[in-house]
């Protein structure tokens, strides 16, 4: 009897054990099936979403670097989809790159194209052309912050110079040219001017208050030498035909501005350094502001206005996007909102909402320049002391996830700044680093940080674009 | 609370948040009236004037609004 308990006792240690190798096993396999790209992508494509117990741990305490998120991964499921027919190295390639790219999300679109293969697309055919960037946002950027790194990044890589627009005043300052203009001169932002119209698309015009052909308004730019660019051009909207003079260094200089509804690009002539003044303009005409470029290589223009959210750009035409994007060659538009929301973000619903309201512009600029990509920006991380403790704001995190989604609903490509800077502890972390304020606005070593991370994982996916290309084309 | 006073206390927070000067707070005040006033200004608006009255708004409640005349009878009816 006791050799008989004896034995019960030992098959059922020996069951136990069976089991437990057994669960053991399972739970390897599912691991490792997991950890296959198509079986997750697969997983995400079909409602489940799998998140490493990293994320998962991030996502249930809140403490990603910063500030709350759901942790809901975005479907990719169409991604693995195309990259399926790709042969076994080129693969292996674009799986490489891929997970180098943390933050920018190229999700196809209904349309079953990648939101940035517009814009990549006209790098690959570009030759001796110039292929432009609209960049919009608000205090991030003003005075050439940020597009002034990304530029001189991708001006390295692909040529080109010059400042791209330059407005013909700005609240802000810019580094390497100073803003003057006379009495007579009134600027109206779609910020602050919401009954304005005839806005080009920067969001910014100067029109004069007294309407007269024989009235002389005078504007000046002061060009450091520090920009080196090849051509100067003068945008400008509706126009009656007025005259104007250009007064620099080498001499003056008489235009007449085409008579135009909606508006063109003059060229003044080459490359002009020290002050060059502007004389004329007063009969009606509307000027967007100075373009100094090149007409090679790659072009960012600056569309920063202090304060916005975005909202504002409804009030550009259409018509005057499609018409200015396509005299222009622009090929991206980033669109980089979401910081001034963040201090009023209390709950989710308020993160959805503002979200909401994002995707309506997105879903504007995707509509009205279809040949364009649009790759939306998320805000960052922003925070305040409290007890004299600085902390991040606890919705920071959730409103990015709501912009990100947004813009993958919109068909638009997405950077999630807020993620980059969690990686480094948030704002505090980069407040420490001396990379931001705890406002949020980011230092100029920080605006290179955060540009050149734009830079690589942009250069990621073009690889991975011109790779998928040559496969196509074997 | 008297609504003459709320359209006074919402004048002096309006200028505070939208930086728009004296504005004479009407039943039919939208933003398309008020420079400044978009979707993020209007998140600082609720925000300061949730402050202000010592309420609380339901989002549906703010994404419902048509003008200012339902914001001054929203606080009105929460102030008592």
């Amino acid at each position: 009897m006791q050799i008989k308990q004896a034995d019960l006792k030992l098959s059922q240690t020996h069951k136990s054990k069976f089991t437990l190798v057994f669960l053991c096993m399972g739970l390897i396999c599912v691991v490792v099936l997991f950890s296959i790209p198509e079986t997750k992508a697969w997983m995400n494509g079909h409602g489940f979403v799998f998140t490493s117990i990293d994320d998962l741990q991030k996502s249930l305490s809140g403490k990603d670097g910063a500030s709350k998120r759901t942790g809901k991964a975005k479907p990719k499921a169409l991604d693995t989809a195309l990259t399926r027919k790709l042969n076994a190295a080129v693969k292996l390639k674009v799986d490489s790159i891929k997970s180098k790219n943390h933050f920018l999300d190229n999700n196809i679109n209904e349309q079953k194209v990648k939101p940035l293969d517009a814009f990549f697309q006209a790098l690959l055919g570009m030759g001796d052309s110039a292929v432009r960037i609209w960049y919009y946002g608000d205090s991030q950027i003003e005075g050439d912050r940020i597009s002034q790194d990304l530029r001189s990044l991708l001006q390295g890589k692909f040529g080109g110079n010059g400042q791209g627009l330059v407005p013909l005043s700005d609240i802000a300052g810019y580094r390497n040219v100073t803003l003057k203009t006379g009495p007579g001169w009134i600027r109206h932002t779609v910020f602050s001017n919401r009954k304005s119209s005839d806005f080009g698309f920067s969001g910014v015009k100067f029109f004069t208050s007294y309407q007269d052909s024989n009235f002389n308004p005078y504007a000046q730019i002061f060009i450091s030498n520090n920009i080196k660019y090849d051509r100067l051009y003068l945008l400008h909207g509706k126009s009656n035909g007025d005259k104007l003079t250009l007064t620099t260094a080498t001499g003056k200089k008489s235009f007449e501005i085409p008579k135009s509804n909606m508006g063109g690009r003059l060229y003044l002539g080459k490359a002009e350094y020290g002050n060059v003044s502007l004389n004329g303009a007063g009969g009606g005409t509307i000027l967007y502001g100075y373009m100094l470029e090149s007409n090679r290589g790659i072009q960012i223009d600056n569309c920063g206005i202090r304060g916005h959210s975005g909202d504002g750009l409804f009030l550009i035409s259409d018509g005057m996007l499609k018409m200015q994007a396509k005299m222009l060659n622009t090929k991206l538009c980033i669109l980089h909102y979401g910081n001034n929301a963040i201090p009023y973000i209390k709950n989710e619903q308020v993160a959805e909402y503002v979200g909401n309201e994002l995707k309506r512009l997105f879903v504007k600029f995707r509509n009205a320049l279809p040949g364009v990509s649009i790759l939306v920006v998320s805000g960052g991380d922003m925070g305040r002391t409290i007890d004299g403790v600085p902390q991040s704001y606890p919705y920071a995190g959730l409103l990015a996830e709501k912009i990100g989604v947004a813009a993958a609903e919109a068909g638009c490509a997405f950077f999630d700044m807020h993620s980059l800077m969690a990686k480094d502890g948030g704002i505090v972390g980069w407040t420490q680093k001396g990379w931001a304020g705890l406002d949020g606005h980011l230092s100029p070593a920080g605006q290179m940080q955060f540009a050149k991370t734009l830079y690589q994982e942009l250069m990621g996916e073009y690889e991975v674009y011109q790779l998928i290309n040559q496969n196509r084309n074997q | 609370m008297d609504k003459s006073k709320i359209r006074t206390d919402l004048s002096t927070l309006f200028n505070k948040v939208f930086k728009c000067g004296e504005i004479e707070i009407t039943d039919t005040l939208t933003a398309a009236d008020v420079e400044r006033w978009d979707s993020l200004s209007h998140l600082t608006m609720v925000s300061e004037v949730e402050k202000h009255f010592g309420i609380r708004f339901k989002l549906k409640e703010l994404t419902g609004m048509k003008n200012t005349g339902e914001l001054v009878q929203l606080i009105a009816d929460k102030t008592g």
